[in-house]
Parts: C-alpha cells; sequence; structure tokens
C-alpha cells in the first residue's frame, strides 16, 4: 500500500482538496480524501507494509497526458533519423498501427515521466491522407503491448500541406488541396458499401465480399466506435467538419491553428479539439496564425479541449511551457490544467482509466514543489505510474 | 517620454526598485527617483518589471522563411563566402511577421545560416522599424560560419567539397591563415577576425567540432563564440581555457535526444570563468517562433541560474558578443532606449505579460493598445 498524505490535491475531477491524502493499493487508487481519523486507522490496523509519502507543501496532480505525440515511433536521437509512422506509399493506408512502429526504448519514454508525463497517445504521421491507427499507452514500461492501455483509440486522418506535399512532389494524387476531401469520402463510401455486404453476407444474403484491411480498419470509425483524429490548421477545419458530418462521425481536430476565426462552426460541430505544437515560425500558408490565446474561448463554449507538443518534433517536456501560454493569455490554471490531464483522456476515451484523482482510476500521481504551468520552475518531486514510484528528484 | 516606478533589471546584475527612466531622442537620459519632467508621455511602470530590450544574437529573421522558400541567408555556391552581407537579404516586411517585439526581443544579430563554413558578415538589426534601413544598427558585427553537419548536407552530398569533417576544419584553417585565393576586402576581413577586432562567430554542436574549433585559434587573438554548444557542457574545461564566448542554441525543437540533454547549468558556470555566454532561438536549420524565447530562458531558470544571471544571458552578454554593448544590452544612461516592462518578471511566472515595448525611444506596442 502506498499513501500520499498533507498535499494539496488537484483530482481533474469534481474538486481541489486543500490538505488530503491518497490511497494507493496495488495499481489503483482506492481512496481520495481529507479525513484524517479515516487515514490514521487505515494505517494503524493495516497489517501489511505501508509506504507513506508525506506531500506536506507539495502539490498531487493526476498524470499528464498529451494525446497526440509520435514518440518511440519517430526518433531524432541517432545519426539518422527514424521514421516508423509515415508508411508514404499510399495516400491511404487506414489500417496501419502505430503500435508496430513505436520502440518502447526509446529516451523519449524516458524524458516522458520523467517530467510527468504518464500517458500518451501515439499517432501515425500525417504523411498520407488516411494515415493509420492511434494508440494510447503508458509513458513507462519495457513491453509496448503492456505500456498500452488501449488500441485503437482513433483512425488518424490527415488534411493540408503534409499528404499534398507527400504525393504532390511525386506528381500523384492528391497534389493539391481540392483532391483531399474525396479521397476520404470514397473511402469511407466504399467502407459502408463493404460493411453492409459483410453483414448481409452473416445474414446468407449475399456473398462476403473480399477482404479488404484499409475498409476494415476503417469500420469502428463508421460504427463510432473510435473517432476520427483529423489532422489540419484554419480553413481546413471546415474541410473536417464537412467530411466528419457527411458520415456523422466522432471527431477530434488536431494542431487546429487559426482556431480564432472558426470558433461558432467548431462549437456547433460538437468536435473536440486538440492545440499545438506552438513555437513554430510566423509564415504564410499553415502556420500564419499560432493562436493558443483560441483554446479560452473553445473551453468557455464546452468544446473538450486539449495541448499538444507533438512530441518529438517539439520536446515531451515542453507540454508545461505550451500549457503554461495558455495561462499567460489568461486561462485558469486548474483549467489549463484539464487541458493536459482529464480532457486529453476524455480524448482517447480512456478516461475511466486515467486523468484523474478519483477511486477506482490507476494510480498514475505527480508531486510538484510550485505549481506547473504557473510557477515555471515548479519542480516534479516524484512520478507514480500504476502505484509504482518510477521517478524522484534529486534532493 | 518617462517610464515612472518600474523595478528596473539593469542588465548587469542589478535591480533598481521603483526608479524612474527618462528618455529623449531614443536614448536614455536619467535614471532616478522621482525623476519631474513635463512629458506628455508618461508610463506608469508601479509594480512592474523593466527589462533591457531582449536580445537574440544569431538570426535569420528578414532572410528566410519556414518553408525555405527565400532562403536568402545561405549563399550556397561556395562554402566560403566571406565578401557576402546579410544586409542585402534583411526584408524587414518578413521579420514583421513574426512581432518578435511583443515577447521583448529587440534587436537580433541577423547573421547567414550553417551551410557554409564561413557563411558571410552579419549585421544588427533592431526589430521594429520603418524599413530595413531604419532597423539597421550597425553592420558587419561578425562573421558567422558553421561547422555542423549543414555544411556536409550541402556539398559533401553533392560530392562536393567539403564531404567531412576533415575537409570543413582544413579549409577554416586556410582560410583564417589567409591562405586561400580571396579578394583583397576578403583578405582584409580575415585580417580583422585574426585581429580580433571582427568576432568570429561558427556554429558547433558536438564536442568534437567544439574542441577542434578551439584548437584552430588557439594561440591567435580571435574573438571566438561558439553558437549551439548543445555538447558545450562536455568540454567545458577547453572553452574555459580558449576564452570563447557561447551562444547556446534553442532547446526545445528536435533536439534533446539529438545532443543527449544539455547540462544548461554547466554552460553557464561558464560565466564565473569569465565567459560570456547567451541563447539563441534558432536551432541548426533556423529560427523558432516568438514564444520560445522565454521558453528558453525558463530551462536556464529550470537548471537552477539565478534570475538575474539570466536577464545578463538575454540582454547584456549577447551585446557584447556583437560588440554593441556600448549602445545597447542595459539600462544605462546614454544608451539606445530599448526597453520592455513585463507586468511580472517572465523568468519566474507563466502568466507574466508583456505590458510596453519601447524601441529607439519609441512606444511600438501596449497590452492595452497604442491608443490614438
Amino acid at each position: 500500500m502506498l499513501v500520499i498524505r498533507n498535499s494539496k490535491i488537484y483530482t481533474m475531477a469534481d474538486r481541489i482538496i486543500e490538505k488530503g491524502y491518497v490511497i494507493v493499493e496495488g495499481k489503483k487508487i482506492i481512496k481520495v480524501g481529507d479525513d484524517e481519523s479515516y487515514l490514521e486507522s487505515i494505517i494503524s490496523e493495516s497489517t501489511r507494509d505501508i509506504e507513506i509519502i508525506d506531500g506536506d507543501g507539495l502539490v498531487l496532480l493526476p498524470g499528464f497526458v498529451d494525446c497526440h505525440s509520435h514518440i518511440g515511433g519517430m526518433n531524432f536521437s541517432e545519426s539518422t533519423s527514424i521514421d516508423d509512422l509515415n508508411e508514404m506509399t499510399n495516400s491511404i493506408t487506414a489500417n496501419m498501427e502505430a503500435i508496430y512502429g513505436v520502440d518502447p526504448k526509446s529516451p523519449d519514454f524516458k524524458y516522458s515521466y520523467e517530467n510527468g508525463i504518464t500517458t500518451l497517445g501515439i499517432t501515425p504521421g500525417s504523411g498520407n491522407v488516411i494515415c493509420g491507427l492511434v494508440f494510447a499507452a503508458k509513458t513507462y514500461g519495457d513491453n509496448i503491448f503492456d505500456m498500452t492501455i488501449k488500441n485503437p483509440v482513433a483512425l488518424k486522418v490527415a488534411l493540408g500541406g503534409n499528404p499534398k506535399r507527400t504525393y504532390g512532389d511525386r506528381n500523384q494524387t492528391p497534389s493539391s488541396r481540392m483532391a483531399i476531401p474525396n479521397i476520404i469520402i470514397d473511402s469511407f463510401n466504399k467502407a459502408i458499401k463493404y460493411l453492409e455486404e459483410k453483414e448481409a453476407a452473416e445474414l446468407g444474403k449475399g456473398e462476403m465480399p473480399k477482404y479488404n484491411r484499409d475498409l476494415e480498419a476503417i469500420i469502428p470509425a463508421i460504427k463510432k466506435e473510435i473517432p476520427l483524429k483529423i489532422h489540419c490548421t484554419q480553413f481546413d477545419m471546415m474541410t473536417a467538419i464537412e467530411v466528419a458530418k457527411k458520415f456523422n462521425l466522432e471527431f477530434s481536430i488536431d494542431h487546429a491553428w487559426g482556431a480564432r476565426d472558426y470558433i461558432e462552426e467548431l462549437v456547433e460541430s460538437k468536435c473536440s479539439i486538440v492545440f499545438g505544437p506552438l513555437g513554430s515560425i510566423k509564415s504564410f500558408g499553415e502556420a500564419r496564425l499560432i493562436d493558443i490565446e483560441s483554446v479560452i474561448e473553445l473551453d468557455n463554449r464546452g468544446v473538450l479541449t486539449a495541448i499538444t507538443t507533438d512530441a518529438p518534433i517539439l520536446n515531451i517536456d515542453s507540454l508545461v511551457h505550451h500549457a503554461g501560454e495558455a495561462v499567460r493569455s489568461g486561462l485558469d490554471v486548474e483549467r489549463t490544467l484539464r487541458m493536459i490531464t482529464i480532457n486529453p483522456a476524455k480524448i482517447l476515451g480512456i478516461d475511466d482509466v486515467v486523468g484523474s484523482i478519483e477511486e477506482g482510476k490507476d494510480a498514475d500521481l505527480l508531486l510538484f514543489k510550485g505549481m506547473p504551468t504557473y510557477n515555471t520552475n515548479a519542480k516534479l518531486i516524484n512520478t507514480i505510474i500504476d502505484g509504482k514510484i518510477v521517478y524522484s528528484s534529486n534532493p | 517620454m518617462i517610464i515612472k516606478n518600474g523595478n528596473i533589471h539593469v542588465g548587469n546584475g542589478t535591480v533598481l526598485i521603483d526608479y524612474d527612466i527618462l528618455i529623449e531622442n531614443g536614448i536614455i537620459k536619467e535614471i532616478n527617483k522621482n525623476i519631474r519632467t513635463n512629458d506628455n508621455i508618461i508610463i506608469d511602470a508601479k509594480g512592474k518589471e523593466v527589462f533591457p530590450g531582449f536580445i537574440d544574437p544569431v538570426s535569420s529573421f528578414g532572410c528566410t522563411d519556414i518553408s525555405f522558400s527565400i532562403k536568402d541567408n545561405n549563399e550556397i555556391s561556395s562554402p566560403i563566402t566571406p565578401e557576402c552581407k546579410i544586409k542585402y537579404s534583411f526584408n524587414h516586411r518578413e521579420i514583421d511577421l513574426e512581432e518578435l517585439y511583443k515577447v521583448g526581443i529587440t534587436t537580433i544579430g541577423a547573421s547567414p545560416g550553417n551551410s557554409n563554413i564561413i557563411g558571410g558578415q552579419m549585421a544588427a538589426y533592431r526589430t521594429w522599424g520603418k524599413n530595413s534601413s531604419t532597423m539597421l544598427i550597425k553592420e558587419p558585427i561578425g562573421i558567422k560560419g558553421s561547422v555542423i553537419n549543414n555544411v556536409k548536407e550541402q556539398y559533401g552530398e553533392k560530392k562536393m567539397f567539403p564531404m567531412t569533417k576533415m575537409g570543413i576544419f582544413s579549409r577554416l584553417e586556410e582560410f583564417l591563415n589567409n591562405k586561400l585565393e580571396l579578394s583583397d576586402e576578403s583578405k582584409e576581413i580575415v585580417n580583422s577576425i585574426v585581429e580580433g577586432k571582427l568576432p568570429l562567430i561558427i556554429t558547433a554542436n558536438t564536442s568534437a567540432e567544439i574542441n577542434a574549433l578551439i584548437e584552430i585559434i588557439k594561440g591567435t587573438n580571435i574573438k571566438l563564440a561558439i553558437v549551439g554548444a548543445y555538447q558545450g557542457d562536455k568540454c567545458i574545461d577547453s572553452i574555459i581555457k580558449s576564452n570563447a564566448s557561447v551562444i547556446v542554441g534553442e532547446q526545445i525543437y528536435l533536439t534533446k535526444g539529438k545532443y543527449n540533454n544539455t547540462d544548461l547549468y554547466k554552460i553557464s558556470r561558464l560565466m564565473k570563468e569569465g565567459n560570456l555566454v547567451s541563447f539563441t532561438i534558432s536551432g541548426d536549420y533556423g529560427m523558432s517562433g516568438k514564444v520560445k524565447y522565454l521558453w528558453n530562458a525558463i530551462e536556464f531558470y529550470k537548471a537552477g541560474i539565478d534570475k538575474e544571471d539570466i536577464v545578463k544571458i538575454m540582454t547584456l552578454n549577447p551585446a557584447k558578443i556583437l560588440g554593441i554593448d556600448n549602445i545597447l544590452g542595459s539600462i544605462e544612461e546614454g544608451k539606445y532606449a530599448d526597453i520592455v516592462i513585463y507586468t511580472k518578471n517572465p523568468i519566474e511566472y507563466y502568466d507574466a505579460r508583456v505590458s510596453n515595448t519601447i524601441v529607439g525611444g519609441e512606444l511600438v506596442y501596449s497590452e492595452e493598445g497604442l491608443g490614438c
């Protein structure tokens, strides 16, 4: 049993506890509270070893979540950089699973939990139009399949400059934005027909269609079992909404630069937003407007909003810098922290296990000295993943 | 113009609490308590933090862009181009897109990129102004070069010289010994470098590159500044001996794994040994967005460096490295009035915002808008 006591707890659920405790049994949180007499009775009655961390003067948070990363699948620490997340041989590679492109021994996983990021959504890159399947994993472990919380959690689709550049440079389609939506629409129409034929064949009506790996991978999105994760910015967001609406899909808009011009449309579409990364230079085209302040208005209007680093494009530990810019733009610290904990967990559909400090959830916890996203030098004292202390700062 | 009652971070480590700054004709005329004046422009800085305008000493803003469609910062027809002047590439409309002054960066060391061993002549520019001419502060302020892999990628991959580090360093050595066939003008430049009149500002990332660079200038009067220096923490002793300055490259884009996590605390200790330390938001392939200027400063703070030392790293040190500290880099009487006022100290707090930026005595940004 592990007990962390006397700390200020930002549960990211229903409350902030000024001075309270969390009791961890095995991998799970079994109790969150501030009733000291109850805690004392648990401690005195327990017959087993209890590890107690005194969190007096410290802040306890759920582990951070970045729901849009390429960690382990893109690695720039080698002399020749590795990209195992862009299978750029066909603009449609729906059944490519990111999980097979990821090396859990990449140092970026270590940087993640050493800086408080305990869960990642790991996604194929944006070199194709229908890029592949996204999964969610813990950042600590030896075997990516054991680290995985859920696979798949989304089908990744990319609009705009990236797929256009991949294929346009080869004089193949898509070489312009005009061709991109039809590639998605065609595939989804085919997948719907394929699904209908399959279902009919199972009832003995007609023949079973020939197995198609890409259409198989699109079916969960059509059935709304997983959302689309759509890479886009600015006016491409309107394309995303139009396509998603056509098939009545759940979807998130990832990157979302320029969102401030499209607030009404985004609110109405009921999408979620994954904003970031920041720190690119302003330029004509997609990087014209990098408007982190948009997350405030989106959040106020009830849009489920998360912040991302796109790591390892930007270092994973810059997640706190990213969130800090939302605070600088005027967003409340607690609401900002939601954008790197419970909100991305919801977007990944894994908020039943991670993203907040609640009884029954995984014990993924961070103990900080100072308030991250407010004090720039807030220091991570401990990272706990699945009830295990995986990182302790130097005293 | 007068700035009233600010907490003034001078830039040299000193902080003056509740002081006024009187500005006349673009110059800081007086710093004192309760200055009386009839000025009609009064900026109330009570409780606010006042800094010298920040300086990014190595930047290609204005000379290239994110899509590399402009690429006016690398003359890739030859790896040695000392005659090239960055001022011919500086487009004020391009740098204006980024609005660097909105985070408080008021000066850049405009510089050639990393594709050439010797890329050309740098110039100091303001980040705000009517046009390229009025924004120019001084040129040349240094000779910019590079010994990192970009040079090999540019030439070696096309089977042109240099293909190896051997090629890069031997050619650099010949250049500095004036053994190359160069124009008279370029030979004069070499003389200025060797006499220590013009700093030699070279991008070098690994400890092997840094050590080789230091070996080449050993025993000369060359004023060396090492840019990037991601593994500078792994060859601290040779940097101390060489007396070289260090301009640490940006720490957030694709770099963490690549160079094994630079120890910024160790690098900053160089300041105790008399070496100048600064940083840039440029990396191997170009510039970052302005938000990263503060993030990089915060990386130094997180590494345990004193916050007034970090102000020095952002202001007076880069001014000294570029040889413009007689006119910029600190809030002192007689210097240009390039000043940024923050609501709180941005090195300590994420919710700190710029309330005013002043460039050359002119109010160029105000949080509440510039009014009429």
